[in-house]
């Protein structure tokens, strides 16, 4: 007889041909303590955090602290129900008020965490006459919320207008309404979607609509914050906006947004909304507090970007090869799996975390070191992650033994 | 592609199918009816993606995600793919 667990057996026996040898295993990282928004102690080792999202360093926001702080002896540790029954307090309300005003739409609706965004909308938005046209490289939560739903799956190829606009063409004479969906900025490469190409093909069509995932653009991209919407200046273009709290807000939750009139239905129809606790009082005070730090927040992006810069160019300087453009995302490519893992623990060990991304979750089967800077990271702490790659590399001989000039090309 | 639903159709289908698959097999395994994507020819999501997209190319059809994972092997696909071409130009 099978046991229930022989199911997992090629996972078991993947992870032990990677970290079976007893040595640290990336995707089981306990930081001992959190020290700042950039450093923690791993063991006895003090670490410089490279790989937390956390773009803006608001997780230690005095304002957000004082917020959370003010709630949570105001309305107590959580709410015990979920948001159509006892769980939404003024504080919800107040939230989905501000991200109103923030990205401009007339609507929003706050779930519990960004993957539950994804999860709610995309299962209930579109129905079984309908088609979601998704990018090949989305998020997780992405292809579950569509598996959820009962629209017909139409994946592109990643950031390809013109293939979009292929399978558009083909479902044109399909009465179903359309759904695009993309990301602001992708969580693995770091690399923008060409906003303005989509929307050029979106509307060439009828009954098209588009959704833009800005988890990792949201303060990040935009004078104001606003994502990629608001750097390319097509608002009013993206019917729906999903994000969430995690990362550029500091805190945990998810939201989306839209100015269609009927949005609020939605709230009678998620499952994924309807039947889960609601954010506790002191998480939804400290993201509406965030929200205004990430609108006013223009020098944390200047410093943000230049870390970024900083690191994607003296890693490039190195020889490495990078997944994409400068973007507060900086992916290094390993030659392959094995070499990924040895290569995350010699960053470990030289006080550097960043995290390991493994196919099949990455574009390209790509093995990743995948980097994430913060506006509070010093140009030292960015300069200390520089030396501690080449060392690393250095001691992998992975890399060539002339580093690469930059050529111009033309 | 013909409009009408006929034997022909259904054996350009099937021809159009294989002669794709046969650019994307990188064993020495026969294509067959029985031939599995996963076990007999390695196919990973990745290969997926990419082999389904120049399969929807060669046939100007979309291949709904929806319908792979009831798929296993190369005479599965084969059906399903027949069924598609109907409901798009049958």
């Amino acid at each position: 007889m099978a046991d229930l667990f022989d199911r997992f057996e090629s996972l078991l026996a993947r992870r032990d041909s990677l970290v079976g040898d007893g040595g640290r295993d990336p995707f089981q990282v306990e930081m001992d303590e959190v020290l700042s928004q950039t450093e923690a102690m791993i063991g006895n080792r003090r670490i410089i955090l490279a790989g937390t999202n956390n773009y803006l360093g608001l997780t230690f926001a005095p304002e957000s602290l004082q917020a959370a702080h003010d709630a949570l002896d105001a309305a107590g540790t959580g709410t015990t129900g979920s948001r159509v029954a006892n769980g939404t307090y003024s504080g919800h309300k107040a939230l989905e008020q501000a991200l109103c005003s923030f990205l401009g739409k007339d609507h929003a609706i706050v779930f519990s965490t960004g993957y539950l965004a994804n999860l709610s909308v995309l299962s209930t938005l579109v129905g079984p006459e309908d088609y979601i046209l998704m990018d090949a490289d989305c998020h997780a939560s992405i292809y579950d919320g569509v598996r959820m739903g009962d629209a017909q799956i139409i994946r592109f190829k990643h950031n390809d207008a013109a293939d979009l606009d292929k399978r558009l063409a083909r479902l044109a004479k399909k009465p179903g309404n359309k759904l695009i969906v993309i990301e602001g900025i992708y969580s693995m490469l770091g690399d923008k979607a060409p906003l303005d190409e989509i929307v050029a093909v979106k509307k060439k069509y009828e009954n098209v609509y588009l959704l833009s995932d800005e988890a990792h653009s949201l303060g990040v991209l935009g004078r104001y914050g606003r994502g990629l919407p608001e750097e390319a200046d097509l608002e009013d273009d993206v019917d729906f906006i999903v994000g969430t709290f995690s990362k550029s807000v500091g805190t945990v939750g998810g939201f989306c947004v839209s100015s269609h009139p009927q949005f609020d239905l939605l709230r009678l129809a998620c499952r994924p909304y309807i039947f889960t606790a609601s954010l506790p009082p002191s998480v939804v005070a400290s993201a509406k507090a965030s929200l205004e730090l990430v609108e006013k927040g223009g020098a944390l992006r200047k410093r943000l970007i230049r870390n970024a810069e900083r690191l994607h160019s003296g890693l490039s300087a190195l020889g490495f090869t990078l997944g994409g453009e400068v973007s507060p995302v900086v992916a290094v490519v390993a030659p392959e799996v094995e070499i990924g893992v040895a290569f995350w623990r010699g960053l470990i060990d030289g006080g550097v975390y960043v995290n390991l991304a493994l196919p099949p979750a990455t574009p390209q089967n790509f093995t990743l070191l995948r980097c994430s800077l913060c506006a509070a990271h010093t140009t030292e702490q960015v300069d200390h992650i520089i030396e501690v790659f080449a060392e690393v590399a250095d001691s992998l001989g992975i890399l060539p033994e002339q580093p690469k000039k930059k050529v111009a090309l033309g | 592609m013909s409009a009408e639903p006929s034997e022909g159709a259904s054996q350009d289908v099937r021809a159009a199918v294989l002669e794709v698959l046969q650019t994307f097999n990188k064993t020495s395994v026969n294509l067959e009816d029985g031939t599995r994507f996963t076990e007999d020819l390695n196919f990973d999501s990745l290969l997926v993606m990419e082999f389904i997209a120049a399969l929807e190319d060669r046939l100007d059809i979309s291949v709904p995600l929806n319908v792979l994972p009831d798929i296993e092997t190369v005479g599965q696909l084969v059906v399903a793919t027949e069924q598609i071409v109907r409901e798009e130009y049958g």
